[in-house]
């Protein structure tokens, strides 16, 4: 086979898997809606019971938070990924899929293809949840479609890590402990929920400086109309680091890991 | 049909995921269909189906869905791959719930859609990893049915089996391995010769030392 045809191939394979992923997700819709719900309930809760709570410069609270659980939620949900592989790998789904003449990698990036539509559904339920609590977009239609294209592309980044994590866990249990022992830190040592400023001086340089800082502050620029190209920057680049860490690792180890 | 027959641990599964490159071997060589199974794993796993001892059938997706994902990975195009899956459901007597989730299917239907997935691509080797595993007698004798049939339009089979009475029914010939090594080969008749007893299994017995 030409490098061509096996490039098409891996890319069929690909779509075929994430379509069989999306098809498991349509057979349980409530699945879909209760993962849809508890990030909307956060989106909810999260704007009215800190708002009084946390002074925001410049920004009034729901414009501020919003963009941090969007980006807060989008790891968390990553981090299922873990999960996911994890258990594909003990069960017997995988062994099989590995004596066909299909991509090995398409197994992770069907997956993580279709791990990224889900975050996306998630994204616009959470915005469209926002908006009923005050929030306001004065970016423009543009700038809140880049804010989400960026925060699911670097959701798309960490599906590929944590299915690294879930490649080297013995089962699904432990990939969902490793998961959160990763996942927790950066969701709270964040500009999510307060400034950094406000943080204890120990504290405040990592928290001002780790991937998830760096996205939110970008979606936050894009969507609220403030100057964002160096923020996006450095949403882009840590997207990319990730990503060109994370894939041929998880590559590496998918071909390693016998059943 | 070629049978692998073997106390638990003898290493029939171990060759199985040898030679279909599930696991590279420590040293020596190995071809199916030709091939080499290290130097050449893709060509291998084209020209082969796999039914294992555990169903690897997708409960989420329907009986249908399940085989035109095979399809699909074996570069079957969608309507080639959903016509075979409906060719191979009838065939398996799995039609009316072709529609419905693997998830709800009893044992042996699911044992039999795992053993349609198989066949999907017409691979010319199949390797049957002990497939009546826990089948009830009824069950077990349609599933040695169906695959008699493919034996006999031309398709290789190596099978595993802890169950004599299957080698001794469908194999032309077995080849007995214990701790690891070929204790035995020939044709059932030959080894039923060779070790002076009448039924395979008395003759198994003897080949692996159990019966001391």
């Amino acid at each position: 086979m030409t490098t061509v045809d096996t490039l098409r191939w891996s890319v069929t394979d690909t779509l075929v898997l994430a379509g069989r992923s999306l098809r498991h997700w349509r057979r349980q819709p409530e699945l879909l809606l209760l993962s849809t719900a508890q990030p909307v309930l956060l989106v909810l809760l999260f704007s009215q019971v800190f708002s009084g709570a946390v002074a925001t410069p410049g920004m009034r609270y729901v414009d501020w938070l919003v963009p941090g659980v969007l980006v807060q939620v989008v790891a968390w949900d990553s981090a299922k990924t873990a999960v996911g592989v994890a258990e594909d790998l003990a069960s017997s789904t995988i062994e099989r899929f590995r004596t066909l003449p299909m991509s090995a990698p398409a197994v992770l990036a069907g997956r993580t293809l279709a791990d990224a539509a889900r975050n996306l559904f998630v994204v616009l339920a959470m915005l469209a949840a926002g908006t009923l609590v005050g929030l306001r977009l004065p970016g423009g239609p543009v700038a809140v479609a880049g804010a989400v294209a960026l925060t699911v592309a670097f959701g798309y980044a960490l599906t590929w890590l944590f299915a690294y994590l879930g490649l080297r866990a013995r089962g699904g249990e432990a990939a969902l402990a490793a998961g959160i022992l990763v996942v927790f830190p950066l969701m709270f040592a964040s500009s999510a929920l307060v400034p950094v400023e406000s943080m204890p001086a120990w504290l405040r340089p990592i928290a001002a400086h780790q991937p998830l800082t760096a996205v939110i502050d970008a979606v936050r620029a894009l969507t609220q109309g403030q100057p964002a190209a160096g923020a996006v920057a450095a949403a882009l680049a840590w997207t990319a680091a990730i990503l060109a860490v994370a894939v041929p690792a998880a590559v590496h180890r998918f071909r390693q890991v016998s059943v | 049909m070629l049978a692998l027959l073997g106390p638990n641990g003898a290493g029939k599964s171990t060759t199985v995921k040898i030679l279909t490159t599930l696991v590279a071997p420590d040293g020596g060589r190995a071809q199916v269909a030709g091939f080499d199974v290290v130097r050449d794993p893709r060509r291998v796993r084209s020209a082969i189906g796999v039914a294992g001892q555990y169903s690897a059938v997708d409960g989420r997706l329907t009986g249908r869905e399940n085989l035109v994902l095979f399809g699909r990975l074996h570069r079957m195009s969608h309507r080639a791959a959903l016509r075979r899956a409906g060719e191979l459901l009838d065939r398996f007597g799995l039609g009316g719930a072709a529609d419905r989730l693997a998830r709800t299917y009893s044992g042996g239907m699911r044992r039999r859609l795992d053993l349609a997935a198989s066949l999907v691509a017409h691979a010319p080797v199949l390797f049957l990893d002990e497939p009546t595993t826990g089948l009830d007698p009824l069950r077990r004798d349609q599933l040695w049915a169906i695959v008699g049939e493919f034996v006999a339009a031309g398709t290789s089979v190596l099978l595993t089996t802890q169950y004599l009475e299957e080698a001794d029914r469908l194999a032309d010939r077995v080849v007995v391995v214990d701790q690891g090594r070929v204790v035995a080969e020939g044709t059932v008749e030959q080894l039923k010769h060779r070790t002076g007893r009448s039924s395979l299994d008395a003759a198994f017995l003897a080949l692996t030392g159990a019966a001391a």
